[in-house]
């Protein structure tokens, strides 16, 4: 057959296919939404990120270091020297109003006397004005939240480190924002020489320090690059303590958490599609089978069996095309809708472009799940007998074994390119693939059964619009069970993540032990902590501990230095990424991490009850004063084993430890736990030390004690856990929406699905209407008929789902997660109700139609 | 017909110069069971059955006599369980299913008592197809004409749904000749019409089969049908019962 003749008879057997159309195209593009939504979210907070990658770093190139920098001048190149710089150092900290309440901060101290701050992007303040006319070296710049949150403004005067400073205004918007990181708390704006003045700098802060450059615009691209790895060659600790990035890397850490975000909820989406596909298969399949004497008159006609084949894929394809394409455009504006709720996200400007890349992708994933999951069906033409047209009942011809394997090949592969394109990881690839493929094989499974179990329910005990349903449901040729599958997956998914967040949820809120500090004090001077407690004990304080802490940096692990371990590892990362994917080798940047942060050691005689030896013997060694206990993961991070000597680095002076005991401990406590305890007596105690404390304070007293040590003690950081747990359970019920906002996408394909199978027994319904109005039974009484079986199958698919989702939820919140917690059957129950309500909702709508017409018409069809 | 474009090969045509060499059809041992409830019917017995080419054979007999399994095994659309069938010399088990569907496209045409047109395909489309699937040039053309012919040529643009009995008829006739098939099978090409309408279209039939010289082989219970045939081949209970010609 030639191409032109293949299109013109593909077009011509289009007609007429409105009603097969309309659910094909629901279901296709349903998924193919959720996939083209997702993508094109993280697609348009990545170019967010890439388009304001220099305001996001805030110039051309940082250096970053938690200890201060060396001079730059002596490592840049001559003509960087010149190019505008501004100094940055950061900290957390707690201010005070002149009311006397207090809160905790992120302050910003900026020294731009060789640069203009900022030096990309644009700060915008009430009142407006450059920000060097505004700051000077007694006044701070503040965050809308400190505005608003103490009732302070333009004109009032906060208390910094013990120094007052007069707001001159509020930040409205600055460059480099705080929306992607973690921070303790709103941001401060003010000089350097104004934190100098303060007494904020000392043993202990969690200080950074920055330099930002903007360089020559020759410094582009490898330039950029080989400046950046020059710096990182030439400043001690560069690649390792200090962080040399550029601009264009734009936020490799931030992008790699939304690869992650694209992979994860890409898979939820892609199973939106997937189910949307299992009702494309069930829809071929029906319309195979309606089309048969049709077929028949083609073979008869002298068509071969793969050129009827090509012909309803094709049919197929422009289908899937328009579905794809709908859902395309559908998918493609979520981007606009989210950036529109969460601003931060990326720039306006962003707002109503189209995602073209993310389009495209969904429209050809759409397109090929569809293909491949309607050939198995299609291969259902081999069966058609030309023989059709002499008697309908001649016996079907069988489907060469060729032509099977291979539609199931296509099919198998198929499903894994899906899960490729969507989490670029083989290995998760596969994973999912397989996962998907064993839930629906014994959702299937689960379905014959209970449907088997419906048909044989005792009819003369039932009443009988409950036993008509219970037939109709359970007929052979019902064709439900493909959509009782899919409903099924699709309430999986989000039943499943209902319950995990419950479950989490209920952890947060319970996790904390009654006994549990609910406040930690974060560089108190060992002098001042007699004081501190004193307050704290006066506000009705209890559980109070405190223990010495010293800062130190890790030099060496068994003689080999932090460097070369980690030259070492990246290395054999390196080969491991290539073997095994992105994701594997992602997973592989914690230990560096551990390797090169700053290191808190305290120092301690016992152990809290939280802490259990789990190798090794603490402080056993007589004569050893230099022995170290060290967390058992943390250990494995840092390649240590007992016996290992670690060398640190306590304020330019080098000290070794013997790793002595290894130690597991509960972090759930939330006692004050730390991956290294020192033996007391050995080096460190010379060493500058800072105290941390903790203590359980009663929620009345808790914000009155801040104020006062605030006054009285303004280098002291307070951590207070509840807000901090507030903060995660929203970000918890975020992440949780997101995931379930798309698996209500995989549930309603399900719906689709259903109501396709509904509509395409539109026929058959028909004549069972009009047969039973024909005896007398009104219209609402037919209604209720089919009610009843739209109502089973929800049920059967519901209580599938219920019962999957309790159990893998219970499993997985057991095996991977490790709490004791269940999930909750209220859940689960509300879950059920819905789903029923809906099914008979779908069922309805989609045999309206057949409700409608009138007997006689019917019976002619 | 000023528009025909011969796709036949002129040996095997019968009216007209050259006289093929084998036959057009040609049975030997026909047998056909076919699974009835729990027990195997055999619906055809040794069937030995030789047509020439040009001939019209009217195959008769009474319901369930084995007439439209025969006329299935002799068209490719079946296989026989015994025996051996040719079409124009080509034993058809030799073929698979993609064999005799090309079998069916170059060298047969059908008609049945069911009309069977693509529904969801104008007239003209379903008369078109045929032509369309040999290229044949100037396929609307000659569809056309071939419409004409059958007295529809202002019908073609309706739907089968929207034409009566006869007139679907008539196009099924229009489109079983249209790439002039060596062999015409008609499986009770009247059975749904009225007498007069019957008439007309056997008379329709028998004339476009003489002009394109088509061999042809009409299974029905008609005796009046079958007696315009060459030949009358009678069917009982799955055997040949007698044979005359006319």
């Amino acid at each position: 057959m030639s191409p032109a003749l293949f299109f013109r008879t593909m077009a011509r057997q289009s007609r007429g296919a409105r009603g097969r159309l309309a659910f094909f195209v629901a279901c296709v593009s349903v998924g193919v939404a959720a996939v083209v939504g997702v993508a094109g979210i993280v697609d348009t907070v990545e170019l967010g990120i890439r388009t304001r990658s220099r305001e996001l770093l805030g110039g051309d190139l940082s250096i970053e270091s938690r200890q201060p920098l060396p001079d730059l001048d002596e490592h840049v190149p001559a003509e960087v020297r010149a190019a505008p710089r501004v100094s940055i150092t950061t900290l957390p900290t707690m201010v005070r109003t002149d009311k006397g309440s207090s809160r905790l901060v992120e302050l910003k101290a900026i020294d731009a006397s060789r640069g203009a701050f900022p030096l990309a992007g644009e700060l915008i303040t009430a009142p407006r004005g450059p920000v060097a006319s505004l700051l000077d070296d007694r006044s701070v710049l503040i965050a809308p939240a400190i505005a608003e949150g103490e009732g302070v403004g333009a004109g009032d005067t906060l208390h910094i480190g013990g120094k007052a400073f007069r707001i001159a205004g509020v930040i409205e918007r600055e460059p480099e924002p705080l929306t992607f990181s973690f921070v303790f708390g709103p941001r401060v704006l003010m000089t350097r020489a104004a934190l100098a003045s303060t007494d904020l700098i000392g043993v202990g802060n969690r200080v950074r320090y920055k330099e930002v450059l903007a360089l020559p615009p020759s410094y582009a691209g490898a330039t950029l690059a080989r400046l950046q790895d020059t710096l990182e060659k030439s400043i001690p600790g560069g690649g390792s303590y200090v962080r040399v990035e550029t601009h264009e890397d734009a936020q490799p850490a931030l992008r790699r958490t939304l690869e992650r975000v694209q992979s994860y909820l890409g898979m939820v989406a892609l199973l939106s599609l997937l189910i949307a596909s299992v009702g494309v298969a069930q829809i071929t399949s029906t319309w195979i089978a309606q089309a048969a004497p049709q077929t028949a008159i083609l073979r008869c006609l002298g068509m071969r069996p793969r050129e009827v084949l090509l012909l309803y894929l094709g049919h197929v394809l422009l289908l899937a095309l328009i579905g794809s394409a709908i859902g395309g455009l559908a998918g493609a504006t979520l981007p606009s809708l989210v950036l529109a709720a969460y601003p931060e996200l990326a720039p306006a400007e962003l707002i109503g472009t189209v995602p073209l890349a993310a389009l495209a992708r969904g429209v050809l994933l759409g397109v090929g799940v569809a293909l491949v999951f309607s050939v198995p069906p299609l291969t259902a033409v081999w069966q058609v007998s030309p023989a059709r047209v002499l008697r309908a009942e001649v016996a079907p011809l069988p489907v060469p074994r060729l032509v099977r394997a291979l539609s199931a090949v296509v099919l198998a592969a198929g499903i894994v390119l899906a899960a490729l394109t969507q989490t670029r990881d083989l290995e998760l690839a596969l994973s999912f693939a397989g996962g998907v493929t064993v839930l629906a094989g014994l959702l299937w499974l689960l379905a014959r059964g209970l449907l088997l179990a419906v048909g044989r329910l005792p009819r003369a005990r039932l009443p009988v619009a409950i036993w008509q349903g219970a037939a109709a449901l359970a007929r052979p040729s019902a064709g439900t069970t493909g959509s009782i599958v899919a409903l099924g997956l699709g309430t999986l998914v989000v039943l499943g993540i209902t319950l995990i967040e419950g479950v989490l949820a209920r952890e947060v809120a319970t996790a904390v032990p009654k006994d549990a500090p609910s406040v930690f004090f974060a560089d108190v001077q060992p002098d001042q902590w007699p004081e501190v407690e004193r307050v704290v004990v006066k506000e009705g304080g209890a559980h109070i501990q405190s223990v010495p802490v010293v800062m130190a940096r890790l030099r060496a692990v068994g003689g080999r230095t932090v460097e070369q371990l980690i030259a070492e590892r990246e290395r054999s990362e390196g080969h491991r990424a290539a073997g095994a994917g992105g994701d594997r080798a992602r997973d592989e940047e914690r230990p560096r991490q551990m390797l090169t942060r700053e290191q808190r050691i305290t120092t301690l005689e016992t152990l809290s009850p939280s802490n259990t030896i789990v190798a090794g013997e603490l402080w056993g060694k007589d004569g050893v004063a230099n022995e170290i206990s060290v967390e058992e993961d943390y250990a494995r991070d840092l390649g240590a084993t007992l016996g290992s000597v670690l060398t640190f680095d306590v304020q330019g002076v080098p000290l070794d430890f013997v790793v002595t005991s290894l130690r597991k401990v509960d972090w759930r406590s939330f006692s004050v736990n730390f991956f290294l305890v020192a033996e007391p007596g050995g080096p460190l105690e010379d060493a500058p030390r800072f105290m941390l404390g903790a203590a359980r304070m009663p929620a009345s007293t808790e914000q009155r004690m801040q104020n006062e040590l605030a006054e009285r003690f303004p280098n002291v950081t307070v951590l207070r856990v509840q807000p901090m747990i507030d903060r995660a359970t929203e970000l918890l019920s975020q992440v949780a929406l997101a995931v379930r906002l798309l698996g209500a996408f995989a549930a309603v394909t399900g719906l689709v699905i259903l109501a396709g199978a509904v509509a395409s027994s539109q026929l058959r319904r028909a004549r069972e209407a009009a047969l039973l109005k024909a005896l007398g039974l009104t219209r609402a009484r037919v209604a209720s008929l089919f009610a009843v079986e739209y109502a089973l199958a929800g049920a059967v698919a519901a209580t599938l789902a219920t019962f999957g989702a309790y159990a893998l939820v219970a499993l997985f919140t057991r095996n991977v997660l490790e709490l004791t917690t269940l999930p909750s059957w209220s859940a689960s129950a509300i879950g059920w109700l819905v789903i029923v309500a809906l099914s008979i909702v779908a069922g309805l709508l989609a045999s309206a139609r057949a409700l409608r017409s009138p007997p006689l018409a019917a019976f002619r069809e | 017909m000023s528009n025909d474009v011969s796709v036949i090969p002129n040996e095997l045509r019968s009216s007209g110069a050259a006289k093929p060499a084998v036959p057009a059809l040609e049975c030997r041992g026909v047998t056909r069971v076919l699974p009835s409830g729990n027990v195997a019917l055999r619906v055809l017995d040794g069937i030995d059955l030789e047509i020439a080419a040009g001939e019209v054979v009217a195959i008769v007999g009474p319901s369930g006599s084995g007439k439209s399994t025969l006329l299935g095994l002799l068209a490719g659309l079946d296989r026989p369980s015994e025996g051996s069938v040719r079409v124009l010399g080509r034993p058809l088990e030799a073929l698979d299913e993609d064999g005799l569907a090309l079998l069916r496209r170059d060298h047969l045409g059908f008609v049945f008592q069911t009309f069977q047109l693509l529904t969801n395909l104008t007239a003209r489309e379903n008369v078109l197809l045929p032509l369309e699937m040999h290229r044949i040039p100037d396929a609307g053309a000659r569809c056309d004409a071939l419409l004409a012919r059958v007295g529809l040529g202002a019908r073609g643009h309706h739907y089968p749904a929207q034409l009566s009995g006869g007139e679907q008829q008539r196009v099924a006739i229009a489109r079983a000749f249209a790439p002039r098939p060596h062999i015409l099978l008609a499986d009770e090409p009247t059975g749904n019409l009225d007498p007069k309408t019957g008439n007309a279209v056997l008379e329709l039939l028998l004339e476009l089969r003489a002009q394109e010289g088509s061999t042809l082989v009409i299974v029905t219970h008609d005796e009046r049908i079958a007696a315009r045939a060459d030949r009358r081949v009678r069917l009982e209970a799955g055997r040949v019962a007698s044979e005359d010609r006319a």
